[in-house]
């Protein structure tokens, strides 16, 4: 019986933003036999602890994404892994309905293509744990759906490299983890600028902002 | 028109090394850092979300209007000294930052007063 040398597979599409989720066709941790491979890339995606990472409608949405964009490839030009990324990132963003994320510069490389898929990789958690540490953060001033998970996003942008937090999730794990043991760390009631009940803390180093509600809003290194 | 300026903006790590340069400034920059970032995230998060704003409630936009009212150096009075020291040339990106988000600041105050007189 002759070979079956139809179009590739979506799974075989999928080269950086493979890599980014997790997916692999060669090591035994990609896809399941037998199953949708995106479906079943989605749990992949959380390293080898499994189980669903997106929370409900999100998971589903960004699996239509995913499906839809592997079928756009197939039918146009859409070669380039990094426009691949790029394309998917934003259009996951865009559930996000009150800030679509923009078009990151053209000059994009690979590299920074996969920070903006950290929006993705953000949701990399079970989805029980996800939903306990997630609860530990506030929203800050953002409004709309989402506002929490794009707060975190936003100062994993800008603080993850101070404290070593290479992802979303090690970001949100390490915050989490510090606001546990405040025991002496040294604090700034700031209710004069931006609210009663928002606090600084210092320790070692590192700071984190706690609004009114004891939840995070922020958390970074502190010293210059 | 703010939204998209916000996040047309591109997206990088703080600029630590920069602030290097306000050590020589005179006042305690010990809470420097976090200071910075209640000031730039609270712009960012009404800057972001500003599509929204006409539809939050009374009590809220009467906050988003205290908070847009003043800025950095209005806030944190006790950074006044650094303020000749953050100049474009010596500390470009942190500069870019300021005055990117005093702008957006300005545009959002300008938003958010014309919507607390409808209400």
């Amino acid at each position: 019986m002759a070979a079956d040398n139809g179009p590739p597979s979506p799974a075989a599409k999928c080269g950086l933003l493979c890599r980014i989720l997790g997916w692999s066709n060669n090591s035994g941790n990609g896809p399941a036999q037998g199953r949708d491979p995106i479906e079943a890339g989605w749990g992949v995606a959380s390293g080898q602890r499994g189980g669903s990472v997106l929370p409900g409608i999100l998971r589903h949405e960004a699996i239509r994404i995913v499906r839809g964009q592997l079928q756009a490839a197939e039918h146009t030009a859409l070669t380039s892994e990094v426009d691949f990324v790029n394309s998917y990132a934003q259009q996951l963003a865009y559930r996000i309905p009150f800030s679509p994320i923009p078009k990151p510069p053209e000059n994009t490389t690979a590299q920074k293509a996969a920070s903006w898929a950290g929006l993705i990789a953000m949701f990399a958690i079970p989805e029980d744990e996800g939903g306990s540490l997630l609860s530990r953060w506030g929203s800050g001033t953002w409004e709309g759906e989402m506002a929490t998970e794009v707060n975190i996003f936003k100062h994993w942008q800008e603080y993850g490299e101070s404290v070593e937090a290479t992802s979303v999730e090690q970001y949100l794990r390490k915050s989490v983890e510090f606001a546990k043991n405040l025991r002496g760390a040294k604090s700034y009631p700031i209710e004069e600028t931006v609210g009663a009940g928002v606090k600084v803390y210092i320790k070692q180093g590192r700071f984190i902002i706690m609004d009114a509600a004891g939840r995070i809003v922020s958390f970074g290194k502190a010293g210059i | 028109m703010i939204e998209h300026k916000f996040w047309g903006e591109s997206v990088n790590s703080f600029p630590y090394e920069e602030l290097a340069n306000l050590q020589d400034c005179g006042c305690s920059i010990e809470f420097l850092v976090p200071h910075l970032d209640i000031f730039f995230s609270t712009i960012d998060g009404y800057a972001g979300s500003a599509r929204t704003l006409e539809a939050i409630d009374r009590q809220k936009l009467l906050n988003a209007q205290s908070n847009l009212s003043r800025s950095f150096f209005e806030m944190f009075p006790q950074y006044g000294p650094c303020r000749d020291l953050l100049t474009g040339a010596d500390m470009p990106r942190l500069h870019r930052r300021f005055v990117v988000t005093e702008e957006l600041r300005l545009e959002l105050r300008q938003l958010v007063d014309e919507l607390v007189g409808r209400v």
